[in-house]
């Protein structure tokens, strides 16, 4: 266990919209309260894409010190905190990737080598409120619940940063299924998660 | 981009999957059509939904002890907006700065001892942080001191390339015996190359500091001018030897005059190549 000040505790009482607003103050204790909270998935989020212990840890720092020099780049009318944050660090994460080219492992290795290198946990986070694991646990359900080779095709998107002719090249497929695939994926997800997006727009 | 093939596209580009051609004339598309854009919305949702249901991996404490002690120096430094670019200041300004630097050094270095300590292999890291923080710290107070003083004045350099893009204005103050160049566009220079300042007046040219800017091209370069005991009649950046020369050895990359006259008229124009005996 790590020294919790009763400073810091207090803080424990911040939703996220606040805390941000205390950076703006120049917070330390407010940014220590974020990473804290947050600092495991953003990890996390990074090394689903870049799968590299090193880089991953260079896009937590990068990430956390962009938001605590600027953190009005966090707009919240558009969406809430967490996935805003989650979206950025997957974005840079892909930026990285990409700027690295292809003789990246990532780039070369096959899609089943990439799904063995990391195996999905079942592990939880237990800096994130109850709230949000429950809809870790919703999502995490809801893309179970598409058929496999959907949910792969959106996976490779998404986290693997390929479009939709480098999968279809990759797997071997005609660029036409691929496309199916990945609308017919995304449009069970949404019917799965409307919920949560009613959540996510406020 | 007609509705149809937008709503054909809208998941995999929420999805960051379609190439840079159909991503443009998606926006184009959406941009002018409301329903779509709704749709791309919810398709956005979706997809920044997708970034919650990675398999947690606990962050190492390491970093988190790392990113606290940066965000705490930076904030020592008071530089969380921009950093500054690389500055090799000439031995003219290196001297009070160098002054600066060790105090400097030890302000920073007691505010910092509790983090120090948290990382691990990283001091000489930090001893060079260090070093550079103060540097940078004096470098930004020079350049408030000039915008925030009531003689603050600037003048536009010109570039003496035909059609470059190469702009700079230089912002100084007599008061605060400090100024500072801003660049945008400069041309990355081959390695061993960089630009130097000088002061000009007649049959005079003096050496101010000398610059790599940012891979971007920009810069803000920090003058400190209290060596200066003299009214210089013009600002010039050539392009010389890594280390910068004791004379210019080409002719002007970017110039301005002082000159009433000709800052009035906005132009500046002195070509003054003959200045030096080019």
């Amino acid at each position: 266990m790590r020294d919790v000040s009763p400073d810091e505790t207090a803080y424990s009482g911040l939703d996220d919209e606040e805390l941000m607003q205390r950076l703006a103050y120049r917070d330390l204790v407010a940014f220590r309260a974020l990473y804290d909270r947050y600092g495991n998935l953003v990890y996390s989020a990074a090394l689903r894409v870049v799968r590299d212990a090193q880089i991953a840890e260079d896009m937590v720092q990068e990430i956390f010190l962009r938001i605590w020099r600027k953190p009005e780049s966090y707009v919240a009318q558009r969406g809430r905190f967490v996935t805003w944050l989650t979206s950025v660090t997957r974005n840079r994460s892909v930026d990285e990737v990409r700027s690295r080219g292809r003789r990246f492992r990532h780039e070369t290795a096959s899609p089943e080598e990439q799904e063995r290198e990391l195996p999905a946990s079942e592990q939880d986070d237990p800096a994130l409120t109850a709230e949000l694991s429950d809809q870790r646990r919703l999502i995490l359900a809801a893309l179970k619940q598409i058929p496999a080779e959907q949910r792969e095709i959106i996976e490779l998107a998404y986290f693997g940063g390929l479009t939709q002719q480098e999968i279809a090249e990759r797997l071997s497929q005609p660029l036409g299924t691929v496309k199916t695939r990945i609308r017919l994926g995304m449009q069970k997800l949404r019917a799965a998660l409307t919920p949560e997006l009613k959540w996510e727009q406020n | 981009m007609k509705c149809e093939e937008t709503k054909d596209l809208l998941d995999a580009y929420a999805l960051g999957a379609v190439d840079q051609d159909d991503a443009y004339r998606l926006e184009r598309h959406v941009a002018d059509c409301l329903e779509c854009w709704e749709e791309l919305n919810k398709s956005r949702r979706t997809a920044a939904l997708l970034s919650l249901s990675v398999p947690i991996h606990p962050a190492p404490d390491h970093l988190r002890r790392r990113i606290m002690a940066r965000a705490q120096m930076e904030e020592a430094r008071g530089e969380r907006r921009h950093l500054l670019p690389r500055v090799r200041p000439t031995w003219r300004s290196a001297v009070g700065a160098m002054g600066v630097a060790a105090v400097g050094a030890l302000f920073f270095a007691s505010l910092l001892q509790v983090q120090v300590a948290g990382l691990r292999g990283d001091k000489n890291d930090i001893a060079q942080e260090l070093t550079a923080a103060s540097t940078q710290l004096e470098q930004q107070r020079q350049i408030v001191a000039v915008l925030s003083a009531s003689d603050s004045e600037k003048i536009s350099m010109d570039s003496a390339a035909l059609r470059s893009q190469a702009e700079s204005v230089y912002n100084w103050s007599r008061d605060s015996a400090a100024g500072f160049i801003v660049c945008n566009n400069f041309p990355v220079l081959p390695p061993g190359q960089v630009y130097q300042v000088w002061f000009t007046t007649t049959g005079r040219v003096e050496p101010v500091a000398t610059f790599v800017p940012h891979a971007d091209g920009g810069c803000q370069i920090p003058m400190d001018m209290t060596r200066v005991d003299w009214r210089p009649g013009g600002i010039g950046i050539s392009i010389e030897p890594e280390g910068g020369s004791s004379s210019p050895s080409r002719g002007w990359f970017a110039y301005a005059s002082f000159d009433e006259g000709s800052r009035r008229q906005g132009t500046g124009l002195h070509f003054a190549v003959s200045a030096f005996g080019q």
